[in-house]
């Protein structure tokens, strides 16, 4: 409906006038249409009024007269109304144009106003964006206001062209303030003022903006350069100011630099300020250049200075007074360097003085020197020492040296002093030492007139005051000879009253190498020096017979050439013979120094000196130096060999034969001989060797052989085998084959056997690898052989190739084949087994090997026939009947058969003992309270079953059980708390009888086995009514001491006993086990003598009647071995049978009388001094001698220095000092092998093993130390022996025995092992005499 | 038909001897034996009879070998188990001391025309022996226990 759109007013006026129906009906409705028009109109003024901006007057006029239009309308003159509004409406739209008008000019009037300014300007800008809307403004109603602002707009835009004018003229100005500070020259200067050029002559406002930010930009900049070329400035102040700081400010060009720098340095404006850092540049370049200009001044002076110093000894008082002086200049800083140049001149002048004083002062010095020594024997070691230190000091130069030497010879001077002193105190001593060495008792005329020419001869070597090294020599010479000429005059005189035919001889022989040596002392320097000259003579020799040979071999076709022959062949001749005649000289200096070497130390401290442990009578004696005189390097060799013979006698005769063969060169029947006399007395040094151990006929048989020529059959009995175990098998199975004929039958006589004998015994190469243990065995055998030709040839003849595997193998090892053997081949080994030695091998046979052994002595067809047995059958059969096969398993090198025969035997017994150690043991528990009770208990009161029981029970205890050997077992009685070792052990037997379990040992042990035994062996269960009480039973004491009621213990048997099996499997019989000597219990045990004596004195009184060589013995659980009755030490000495007496205590009075009390005689005697000192020597050089280390000999020799006795010494003092003088050296030894074994084992260095392996091996090198010391004492003072029995122990080369020796140290009687043929012994230890001795018959 | 007998046991007498109860008869010799247990010698007890006479010879020292393949695998065994680099060793069982014995030789007891015929093995030393004898007294009283040859041979 019209009207709703309608203003306020014209609400307002349609409710005064139309709502209350002011009009009504046809009038009405003619109104209304006017006023509907007017209202048209109206509101089309209305509108274009209301378009036009209303504050504008000229749109208010129009408004005010539009009042009187609206005043007709309220009168309801609505057309007058609208006529009047048309009017108006005319008027308003006229005005619409003007106003767009005035707009457009603002606008003009500003842009212009806006193109003089610079657009960017902030200013600018701001004036552009307030008139963005003026600008933009095109409402009618805006419009006059637009253009209103625009001109005020327009007016600031002019303002801010003269503003900026303005800033533009204060701009220029400000940098040119600026500008106006720096130095024009500068080209940053000049750069800042081409810059600025533009923006000062800027003049419209448009370019001012950019010009204002320019020269404000250059103004800083010129300010900035102001600052910089005072920062430029100042940098060159400072350093010129450091580069002046450094030098010397009194040197005058110093000084010049500095007032040149005084200008610039004051410099305060920017402006002059570049020209000031370049003149302060250019002289601090110069000051700098200054500075290394002194520094070099400086330097040169200084070395000039150390030049001339470094001549000077720095120690020296003047030059350490210059040094000292120097050390301000020397150490100066730069700024002090001009003064220090100064006065380091000044000083290397003074230093030049002191290089000139200290020249004099040498001369002089040397000068005082050579007047000194120059008197003194320059040969003088002390004086040599002295000259060796000045050597030199005189030729020196350089006035440190010079310095030095002076210190060095003045220094000396005292030395030569000293040294004067000591060859006047050597010639003191000398002469009281001479004064010492009267004649002695008893020396002939020769000998005194002898013994004089050396005395007169050192006393003329003592006329100088001083007198040289060889005037001592001279005299030491002298009195050395002297020395021995009285000692062996001496040992003369008094072997005189026992030996007069050895005396004599001696002698003579004395003489007879004085003759030689025309007095020249006897020493071993000369001694290896003379034999250094022979073995090159010899060669000379040689090569001269080679070049005879040559000339002989030159052709002769002519009689030119014979000529040349001829000539080559004498001159060879006289080049031969000349040389010939030299050896010959030396052959008899050599000859002659040995024979007088040896022969004074044989008269002196060996078998011929008064004081020989065992002298020799005289005719051996007699005889020895007989030998002396033909061949004294033989002979002395054999002086050791005839100090532990068994019969020297025999020795020394056969000493004799050899030399005489040797100087022969062992020439046979045919007359083939040795090449030269080194080979045949190397030789005869063997045989010598060879007779010594063998003994009885050796040499008579030794005759027969060389005549033979058989010493020229090269490895008789085949080659030599890599060990000794293979040669002597090899050696075994020769002998064995000699002993076939050619058709192969048994002939122990036949020359091949003797010959294979003989070569065993006496030929080169055999006795070069030398199998002495294995000669003396086959010498017996061989005789048994001979003996019992018949039944050996029975046994022998009828041996025949095996057909036992086992055997095969054993003959086939035995001849060294490995395919089919042959009837011979078994003969063969059969036989060399019976020349094969029967020792205790590794394994623990001795309880089989000693029953053996006097088998082997007294049955030698027996144990022929159990070889041949093994041989031919590969079984042993015992002598009680029971046979068992051959045992196989042999250990290496063994001889097959002999060591199968052994251990079958062995076997054999094993059988035999097993049924013995049953019978017992079922003897014991069928003792009353044993089986029967156990029966009865079971039987439950039938007699019937009780029976049965018993029956079954004494067939279990032999089928449940058997028993085993321990070598190892340990029992101590519980009485008396010894203990023995070695024994059967109770063990479970398995289905067939084998020992199976470990063994039974506790009692708890056997009740339990027994137990379970005895109940199955009666089907009796143990939880019946029965079983309970037969377990209860079994258990209790009653049972255990019903049953054991001695000492007889089934888990504890007793020891020993072993060796009765093998005893009774070889002779047969029933062989006992008897107490000789009951274990040393009692406390106080015995001193280890005194038990000794009581178990020699057990055994001789055992062997009083044996006519046997064996008689079998033991210790108990230890060993089993043979009793020697008759067998003495040695010749003269006393045997087991000897020394039995009627009763025991005889006998016990007879060991006192010759073993003890001349034992005790030798440790309680004190030896003189030199023999002490020559024991010591003996010992400690065959140590030396071995020794390959150069430390470990030097340390040892250094303590053996030290150590070496020099007073008279008892043996136990000998010993004790050999003992501390090879400590260190055995520490070394037992180090090195510890190491070697480390190294070997993979120890670590430092661990367990390796630490207790080096403390084990430090005693056991300690022992044999002090067991090689032990040796020689007996050997040499011939403490006597008694050979108690034969151990078992040995091989090829060795053999071992138990003999009781006196210790010549602590004098007790004791037993020890001695090992022939090289005599040694070791002690066997207490417990070998504590332990209970026992024999077997 | 086997003729009855009476019970046989091994056993020792009082005075230590080696005995053979026939029931309660007390035997002390092979010749007694015979006598008095003639049937015992018959092929049908030839284990019991080498028993009893191995027992009455050698008491216990030898065990007679009833089932070789049982004694067989027992020595080879127990051979087997031993070190055979261990040195001889006085008293100590070692099959290994000796050759490989041919134990396919070895049969059960045998009563037949070459006499009593056995195998023991020799408690101590773990041999086994081969026993042969004529069905006579004084040749059964004589035993001859002889070592079995070895398989090398």
């Amino acid at each position: 409906m019209a009207g709703e759109n309608l203003t306020v007013q014209q609400r307002a006026f349609i409710e005064k006038y139309l709502s209350k129906s002011f009009f009504s009906g046809k009038k009405n409705k003619a109104t209304t249409k006017a006023y509907e028009d007017y209202l048209v109109v109206e509101k089309t003024f209305m509108d274009a009024m209301s378009s036009l901006p209303g504050e504008d007057l000229r749109v208010k006029a129009i408004g005010g007269r539009a009042s009187g239009a609206m005043a007709k309308k309220n009168t309801g003159d609505f057309s007058g109304a609208a006529g009047d509004l048309q009017v108006l409406i005319q008027e308003t739209n006229q005005l619409a144009p003007i106003l767009q008008g005035d707009h457009r000019v603002a606008v003009r009037d500003f842009n212009t106003a806006m193109t003089a300014l610079p657009p960017a300007e902030p200013r600018a800008i701001d004036l552009a964006n307030r008139a963005a809307t003026p600008l933009g403004a095109t409402a009618l109603t805006d419009l006059p206001k637009a253009a209103v602002l625009l001109g005020q707009l327009e007016g600031e835009a002019k303002q801010l062209a003269l503003t900026l004018t303005a800033e533009h003229g204060l701009a220029v100005t400000a940098y040119q303030l600026a500008f106006s500070a720096l130095p024009p020259e500068d080209d940053r200067t000049k750069s800042i003022d081409g810059r600025a050029a533009g923006p000062v002559a800027v003049t419209a406002p448009a370019g001012m903006a950019a010009a204002i930010v320019t020269l404000g930009q250059l103004e800083a900049q010129a300010k900035q350069l102001a600052l910089t070329l005072s920062a430029e400035h100042g940098l060159a102040v400072s350093t010129y100011e450091v580069a002046l700081s450094v030098l010397p400010p009194g040197d005058d060009r110093v000084k010049s630099i500095a007032g040149r720098a005084t200008g610039p340095l004051s410099v305060a404006a920017p402006v002059g300020m570049a020209a000031a850092a370049v003149t302060l540049t250019s002289l601090t370049d110069e000051a700098r250049l200054l500075a290394t200009t002194i520094k070099q001044e400086f330097d040169k002076a200084v070395l000039d200075f150390r030049a001339v110093m470094n001549t000077l000894p720095p120690a020296e008082t003047r030059t350490k007074d210059i040094e000292g002086r120097a050390a301000g200049s020397l150490g100066a800083a730069p700024t002090a360097y001009s003064g220090s140049v100064v006065m380091l001149g000044t000083l290397t002048v003074q230093a030049g003085a002191v290089v000139t004083a200290i020249g004099v002062e040498h001369t002089e010095a040397v000068r005082l020197f050579r007047l000194a020594i120059d008197v003194l024997p320059a040969a003088d070691k002390r004086v040599a020492a002295v000259a060796t230190k000045a050597a030199g000091l005189p030729e020196k130069t350089t006035p440190i040296d010079r310095h030095a030497a002076t210190l060095t010879l003045t220094a000396l001077m005292s030395e030569i002093e000293a040294a004067a002193l000591a060859i006047a105190t050597d010639k003191t001593e000398l002469l009281r030492d001479l004064a010492k060495l009267t004649d002695p008792v008893g020396a002939t005329t020769d000998e005194l007139a002898a013994m004089k020419v050396e005395r007169d001869r050192a006393l003329a070597a003592m006329t100088d005051t001083h007198p040289t090294p060889a005037n001592f020599l001279t005299a030491r010479n002298s009195m050395a000879e002297l020395k021995s000429q009285i000692q062996t005059a001496k040992s003369l005189a008094a072997l005189e009253a026992s030996s007069p035919k050895t005396a004599a001889g001696a002698r003579d022989a004395m003489k007879e190498f004085d003759a030689v040596l025309g007095g020249v002392e006897v020493s071993p320097e000369l001694i290896a020096a003379t034999r250094k000259e022979l073995t090159a003579s010899k060669e000379l020799l040689f090569d001269a017979m080679q070049a005879m040979a040559d000339a002989d071999d030159l052709p002769q076709d002519t009689p030119e050439e014979i000529l040349l022959r001829d000539a080559a062949i004498q001159a060879a001749e006289d080049a031969g013979n000349l040389e010939k005649a030299k050896y010959d000289i030396l052959e008899a200096k050599n000859r002659a120094l040995l024979g007088k070497a040896n022969l004074s130390e044989a008269l002196t401290f060996g078998p011929l000196s008064p004081g020989s442990g065992r002298p020799l009578s005289d005719d051996t004696a007699e005889k020895v130096v007989g030998a002396m005189r033909m061949d004294p390097e033989l002979t002395g060799g054999a002086m050791a060999l005839l100090q532990k013979s068994a019969d020297p006698d025999a020795l020394a005769d056969g000493i004799v034969n050899l030399c005489e063969k040797a100087a022969d060169l062992f020439e046979d029947d045919a007359g083939r001989s040795f090449p030269d006399p080194d080979s045949a007395r190397a030789y005869a040094a063997n045989l010598l060797k060879a007779a010594a151990f063998m003994g009885g006929t050796y040499f008579a048989e030794m005759d027969d052989y060389i005549k033979s020529g058989r010493q020229f059959k090269s490895n008789p009995l085949g080659p030599v085998a890599g060990t000794y175990q293979e040669l002597a098998s090899d050696r075994s199975k020769a002998l064995g084959s000699s002993m076939l004929a050619p058709d192969g039958s048994f002939d122990p006589s036949n020359p091949k056997a003797v010959n294979a004998l003989n070569d065993l015994q006496f030929n080169p190469d055999i006795l070069r690898n030398a199998t002495p243990s294995l000669a003396k065995h086959a010498k017996e055998a061989t005789k048994q052989l001979i003996d019992n030709k018949v039944a050996c040839g029975t046994i022998i003849d009828g041996a025949t190739a095996p057909t036992n595997g086992s055997a095969k193998g054993l003959v086939g090892k035995a001849v060294g084949k490995t395919g089919a053997v042959t009837d011979e081949d078994t003969k063969v080994a059969i036989l060399g087994a019976f020349f094969a030695p029967i020792d205790q091998g590794p394994v623990g046979s001795c309880f089989t090997t000693a029953p053996a052994r006097r088998f082997r002595e007294e049955k030698p067809v027996d144990v022929l026939k159990g070889f041949s047995d093994i041989a031919t059958k590969g079984k042993f059969k015992s002598a009680t009947g029971t046979e068992v096969p051959a045992v196989t398993k042999l250990g290496p090198g063994e001889n097959p058969i002999m060591s199968s025969w052994q251990y079958s035997v062995a076997s054999a017994a094993a059988t035999d003992v097993g049924s013995r150690e049953r019978n017992k043991l079922r003897d014991t528990m069928n003792a009353p309270g044993g089986n029967d009770k156990i029966a009865e208990l079971a039987g439950g009161g039938n007699e019937l079953k009780k029976k049965a029981f018993e029956r079954s029970l004494k067939m279990a205890v032999g089928t449940a059980f058997n028993f085993e050997y321990d070598a190892t077992s340990t029992v101590t009685d519980a009485n008396d708390g010894s203990s023995s070792t070695g024994r059967y052990q109770l063990l479970k037997a398995d289905a067939f009888g084998a020992p199976t379990g470990a063994p039974i040992v506790t009692k708890d042990k056997f009740v339990e086995e027994m137990t379970a035994i005895t109940l199955k062996a009666m089907s009796v269960d143990a939880t019946s009514p029965e079983g309970i009480l037969v377990i209860d039973y079994i258990k209790s004491d009653a049972y255990i001491n019903a049953v054991c009621p001695g000492k007889y213990k089934p888990w504890e048997l007793p020891s020993g006993g072993m060796e009765l099996g093998p005893t009774k499997a070889m002779f047969g019989g029933t062989p006992e086990t008897k107490t000789v000597l009951a274990r040393a219990v009692t406390p106080p045990i015995p001193k280890e003598g005194d038990r000794t004596k009581a178990v020699l004195a057990g055994l001789s009184d055992l062997v009083a009647n044996s006519t046997d060589r064996y008689f079998n013995i033991g210790t108990e659980g230890m060993h089993s071995f043979n009793a020697l009755p008759q067998e003495p030490a040695r010749k003269g000495e006393f045997s087991m049978k000897d020394l039995s007496g009627g009763t025991s205590v005889d006998t016990l009075k007879n060991i006192e009388d010759n073993v003890i009390t001349p034992g005790k005689l030798i440790a309680d005697t004190a030896l003189p001094a030199d023999k002490a000192a020559y024991l010591f020597d003996k010992q400690i050089n065959l140590l030396i001698a071995a020794e390959k280390d150069d430390a470990v000999r030097d340390a040892l020799k250094l303590a053996a220095k030290a150590e070496r006795p020099s007073a008279d010494a008892k043996p136990g003092d000998v010993q004790a000092a050999v003992t501390r003088a090879t400590d260190v050296y055995d520490k070394a030894r037992a180090k090195r092998r510890a190491e070697e074994i480390r190294v070997q084992k993979g120890w670590l260095d430092g661990s367990t093993e390796h630490a207790k392996s080096k403390a084990d091996l430090e005693k056991a090198f300690a022992k044999l130390t002090k067991d090689a010391s032990s040796t020689l004492l007996i050997n040499e003072l011939g403490a006597p022996q008694v050979v108690m029995a034969d151990t078992n122990w040995g091989n090829e080369r060795t053999h071992t025995y138990f003999v009781a020796v006196p210790d010549p140290v602590s004098g007790e009687l004791i037993m020890w092992k001695r090992t022939d043929p090289d005599n040694t012994f070791s002690p066997a230890g207490r417990d070998w005499v504590d332990t209970l001795w026992d024999k077997t018959e | 038909m086997a003729e009855e007998i009476p019970e046989i046991t091994l056993s020792f007498a009082d005075a230590g001897g080696p005995v053979v109860f026939a029931g309660e008869t007390e035997i002390a010799s092979v010749a007694e034996l015979m006598a008095q247990m003639p049937a015992l010698f018959t092929p049908g007890l030839a284990t019991l009879c080498a028993q009893a006479v191995n027992h009455l010879a050698q008491e216990q020292t030898y065990i007679v070998i009833e089932d070789p393949a049982v004694f067989a695998d027992w020595y080879k065994a127990r051979r087997a188990a031993e070190d055979p680099e261990a040195a001889w060793t006085p008293g100590k069982l070692q099959l290994t001391n000796f050759d490989m014995p041919a134990l396919d030789a070895i049969t059960a007891p045998s009563i037949g025309a070459k006499g009593l015929e056995f195998y023991a093995v020799n408690r101590q030393i773990g041999a086994p022996y081969r026993v042969i004898s004529e069905l006579e007294a004084t040749a059964l009283a004589q035993l001859e226990y002889v070592p079995l040859e070895t398989v090398n041979g």
